[in-house]
């Protein structure tokens, strides 16, 4: 009797991961993602296929395209569709490729968000640390997998959920060498959160644009990278 | 009464009986496969049992499978025909492969006009305890996270993401699954795999037979092909546990049954020489199982699962009246009638079937539904059996022609005559050291009542299961709380007392167990969202004080404006109410949770998962109202443990009052002298247990008490002098051989219970019938053998 009840709770589980996965920002309308949709930036008129990708992203130094854990800073501007100014912050950030991702937030608010396989724990000003399981939260898992490799460059993983543009010859950033890479999503139920993603950069990814469904835009800029070939026992440890 | 007169009445009877069997019993028959239904009835609440039927019934039906290949794309497509394949048949309800995307999307737009009653556990906490600092910094985070994407409502409609965080509370869902195409996936590194879910609906009832039939071919091709095209399923599911169960009982009984049959056909055919005695002995067991089903019909209703385990019973003894009439034939052969047995043997069948009787009746007097069904079901097959052979035999018997029955006799004279030079030799040695190794036996005698032992052993089904549960990850529980209430409010109120005591032992350093879903997380009660609104209007959008929304919206730059439309909007809104609820998407994932009336009150299920300590969770929700944790392993083999003991304690009585029987009929000391050669044989059946270290079930013990029956047989037989003869040292060795046999083949069996009956009866039979052709002849009133040292039956079986 126990197999039975624990079989027929195992099913009830799964149906209800199969009912309420995709996560959708409520008040996503069909007018303001159309909204984004015309503010996208002219990238998305040029498909890649694997070897254009390679070309295109010829100038990323070898160094950080493999390596283990990228550190850096970064400002943050928030564009919400209802505010006329950016919710600004800043901090520094950590990827370790395969791992996670650390965001730690200075400016306004000392805050870290730790995005790893497995959870989303957050510590707010207070230092308590809040745990979210990547199970017990739809599309927490594939979230930190698309960070990952979105700060990692990891071709192989981001064209598994997204269709890949590119234009070798932007004029953003303006530098010899820069490139615009452009992702939008495979899945529908991704698209209703994240209706695109623009990469811009030149030896280094720069800025990161978030084109949410909702009307909102997140701008990410990178500065100060530095790679590390290995992940350092003590960053490993960071992130189980 | 005379023979003919016999004949007629019993056959009269019979045809009666067939009749209403056919006419009424057959098409009004009922099993019941509630396993609590065992317990005494006083023991447990109805509507317990009703919620938890309710439960069973939702959830048997539903199976998950995990569609493997070495490729996401291969995956894919195998798992795309996988699901066609279920869903073109008529085995299957609803099968889901590909995902809804808009679900949560209409999950929200259905919560949205209920949204100012509505606030998730921890917002909730924060405001009742005045922490507004706690529940700024986390909109803040909400805000700011890279990750802010993923919040379920838009800054500027819900700043304080007060209604964000109850829909995340509201649709959590488990699991490791992520989607990928539009179907759930997950996978392993190593080996490289990756798998895509397929979940279905079993149509109509999981525990009907015809549903599994429909099923179990389907099933059976569309996992074939996958297989063939390169890809691997692994399911979990009631169901497929039920068609492996099935199509391995089938298995067995086509092959054993095969065996056996073939063997009794041989056996008898050889000895007997007669086609007849072959159908009146297969008459005689048809009716005694008619007979028993009949009657139970009629004063049970419903005839429980576990009493058709006695059919076993019945059936081993039921076949050994007929050889015993039949072999009298070879005490005169040539010249023997029939009608001539019927005065001769007919005594000591009459004796031995009183006796068996008797013991079974006594089984009925104990107050378990499950063992007087199984007495009753016995004693009224014995009976009926013993009626068709005293009835018909005398009439419808013809004796084996003259010469192989003479050879017959002559062999079994031959073997009369070293059974006495063996039993005649004083034998006193061998008791004491019988004694001996049934006692140090005991000594390590062990028992385990563990439910899954009821369960076929399906190893590979247990493996997929664990694999299914590995890959998608944290899932619910066997064991979970039922909460009721006298309407569906009082249920909602109840389970958020629940929910708030369990609470803090989730959220420790070492929670007791790592989940729980209960439906009032999803749809908090009247009172409830009263509560949240004043709270919201107290200290969110205003009051007195002003509220904390309108300075956080001031500092993120909303215009005054914004801040007033905001405000504005938050209104006395409408109740949330069960029923409206139940008609929207959002209650799809609760829907298995709540059990609506359950017969005058109403029930859910709050799911727990990962338990860790359930007895912590059973003290902190200790007093609760409405609220019973339920364990269903442990209350089940609580349950059987109890029944065991019982049935131990009656094998010991009724081996005693056996022999008060046999004493009237024979004299004190041939009565007890006779019970103590199948009492040695059930203590021995148990001391081989206790060295080879099989742990005793019930089931065992119920198989002693056949042991006990067919031991008794043997020792009138071959005990009582005035029977001496070749003809009856033939009915018991034949009798002996054919239940040697029968429960030999049953011990192969890979169904637990079936095993532990054959192995136990097998073992035992060897016992009582060596032990009684070893213990010589009984005359009346002569110097006898000593009796066994070991005096059992009035000790006791059950130590």
């Amino acid at each position: 009797m126990k197999r039975f009840e624990r079989l027929a709770m195992l099913a009830v589980g799964a149906a209800s991961v199969l009912a309420s996965f995709a996560p959708v920002v409520a008040t996503a309308s069909d007018a303001s993602a159309s909204t984004a949709a015309a503010a996208a930036p002219a990238v998305f008129q040029h498909p890649l296929d694997a070897a254009a990708v390679a070309e295109l992203l010829a100038p990323v130094g070898k160094t950080t395209r493999d390596a283990a854990s990228l550190r850096g800073s970064f400002v943050q501007r928030k564009f919400l569709h209802e505010l006329p100014q950016p919710l600004l912050s800043s901090g520094e950030f950590l990827v370790a490729r395969g791992a996670g991702v650390d965001w730690h937030t200075h400016k306004p608010f000392d805050s870290e968000v730790l995005l790893t396989q497995a959870a989303l724990i957050q510590r707010g000003p207070d230092g308590k640390p809040q745990r979210v399981d990547a199970s017990q939260r739809p599309g927490l898992a594939a979230v930190s997998q698309v960070f990952d490799a979105l700060f990692a460059l990891d071709i192989d993983k981001l064209s598994q959920s997204f269709t890949l543009f590119g234009d070798k010859d932007a004029k953003e950033p303006k530098e010899p060498k820069a490139w615009l890479l452009g992702l939008a999503p495979r899945e529908a139920a991704f698209a209703k959160f994240i209706a695109q993603i623009v990469v811009a950069g030149a030896a280094e990814p720069k800025l990161i644009t978030m084109y949410e469904a909702s009307g909102d835009r997140t701008e990410i800029e990178l500065s100060g990278i530095s790679a590390q070939a290995t992940l350092s026992d003590a960053d490993r440890q960071h992130f189980q | 009464m005379s023979l003919a007169r016999r004949f007629q009445l019993w056959t009269g009877a019979v045809l009666l009986l067939l009749g209403v069997f056919v006419f009424d019993v057959v098409p009004n028959f009922k099993l019941e496969t509630n396993i609590l239904a065992l317990l005494p009835p006083n023991e447990t609440d109805v509507v317990v049992d009703r919620a938890l039927d309710r439960f069973s019934d939702l959830l048997g039906r539903d199976v998950v499978f995990l569609v493997g290949a070495d490729d996401f794309d291969s995956a894919k497509r195998i798992a795309a025909r996988f699901a066609g394949q279920l869903k073109n048949s008529k085995g299957f309800d609803l099968v889901r492969f590909e995902v809804d995307p808009s679900y949560l999307a209409q999950t929200s737009d259905s919560y949205l006009p209920y949204r100012d009653g509505l606030l998730s556990t921890r917002m909730r906490n924060w405001l009742v305890a005045g922490d507004e600092g706690a529940l700024v910094a986390a909109a803040q985070q909400a805000l700011y996270s890279p990750a802010a994407f993923l919040r379920r409502s838009g800054a500027g409609d819900d700043p304080l993401n007060l209604f964000g965080d109850f829909l995340s509370q509201a649709t959590q869902a488990s699991g490791r699954l992520t989607i990928r195409d539009g179907v759930l996936t997950t996978s392993t590194t190593s080996p490289a795999r990756d798998y895509v879910m397929v979940s279905a609906v079993l149509a109509g009832d999981a525990f009907a037979t015809n549903e599994q039939d429909l099923a179990r071919p389907v099933l059976a091709q569309a996992e074939a092909e996958a297989r063939a095209a390169g890809g691997t399923v692994v399911g979990a599911g009631f169901i497929l546990h039920a068609i492996a169960a099935a199509g391995l009982a089938k298995h067995e009984i086509d092959l054993f049954g095969g065996i056996q049959f073939a063997g009794l056909l041989l056996v008898l055919w050889w000895v007997f020489r007669s086609g007849r005695m072959l159908w009146l002995s297969a008459a005689t067991l048809a009716v005694g199982v008619v007979a028993a089903l009949t009657v139970s019909h009629y004063v049970f209703a419903k005839l429980q699962v576990l009493a058709l385990v006695f059919c076993s019973n019945l059936a081993g003894v039921a076949i050994d009246y007929s050889i015993y009439y039949c072999a009298d034939q070879f005490r005169t052969p040539g010249r023997w009638r029939a009608a001539d047995a019927s005065s001769h043997i007919g005594p000591a069948i009459t004796m031995s079937c009183a006796a068996t009787v008797l013991s079974y009746a006594l089984l009925a007097v104990a107050p378990f539904p499950g063992l007087r069904q199984g007495a009753l079901f016995c004693c009224i097959g014995l009976a009926a059996a013993y009626a068709c052979v005293m009835a018909w035999f005398p009439r419808w018997v013809r004796p084996a022609p003259l010469a192989p029955a003479q050879a017959t006799t002559d062999f079994f004279e031959r073997l009369l005559r070293v059974r006495e030079r063996i039993a005649g030799r004083p034998v006193r040695w061998l008791w004491p050291v019988v004694a001996l190794f049934i006692v140090l036996g005991l000594a390590r005698l062990n028992f385990v009542d563990d439910i899954r032992l009821l369960q076929p052993d399906t190893p590979t089904l247990t493996a997929e299961e664990q694999q299914v549960r590995d890959l998608v990850g944290n899932l619910p529980d066997g064991r979970f709380f039922l909460v009721q209430g006298a309407d569906p409010q009082e249920v909602l109120r109840n389970e958020e007392r629940l929910t708030a005591a369990i609470d803090p032992l989730l959220a420790g350093d070492t929670p007791v167990a790592a989940s729980y879903s209960a439906v009032s997380q999803a749809l908090p009660s009247l009172a409830r969202q009263r509560e949240n609104h004043a709270l919201l209007a107290d200290h969110v959008y205003g009051g007195k004080s002003g509220g904390m929304l309108a300075p956080f919206m001031q500092q993120l730059g909303f215009d005054a404006a914004a801040i007033a439309q905001r405000q504005q909007a938050f209104a006395a809104n409408p109740p949330l109410t069960p029923e409206a609820w139940l008609q929207t998407q959002a209650s799809e994932p609760y829907r298995h949770q709540w059990l609506g009336d359950i017969g005058g009150s109403y029930g859910s299920v709050v799911t727990l998962a990962d338990v860790h300590d359930v007895n912590a969770l059973r003290q902190a929700t200790e007093g609760l109202p409405g609220v019973r944790l339920v364990d269903r392993v442990r209350e089940i083999s609580a349950v059987l443990k109890r029944y065991r003991e019982r049935a131990m304690v009656l094998v010991a009585i009724a081996g005693f009052a056996s022999a008060l029987l046999l004493a009237l009929a024979y004299g004190w000391r041939r009565g007890f002298t006779l019970m103590a050669t199948p009492s040695a044989a059930c203590l021995a059946t148990l001391a081989v247990f206790g060295f080879c270290g099989v742990p005793v079930t019930f089931f065992h013990i119920v198989a002693l008490h056949l042991v006990m029956g067919l031991g008794m047989e043997y020792a009138i037989l071959l005990c009582i002098a005035e029977l001496r003869s070749p003809a009856v040292l033939l009915s018991a060795t034949l009798a002996a051989a054919l239940a040697l046999l029968a429960f030999g083949l049953l011990a192969l069996s890979s169904t637990p219970f079936i095993h532990s009956l054959g192995i136990s009866v097998f073992v035992g039979v060897l016992f009582g019938y060596v032990f009684a052709a070893l213990a010589g002849t009984l005359a009346p009133k002569t110097k006898l053998l000593e009796p066994p040292v070991d005096e059992p039956a009035a000790n006791g079986v059950g130590r």
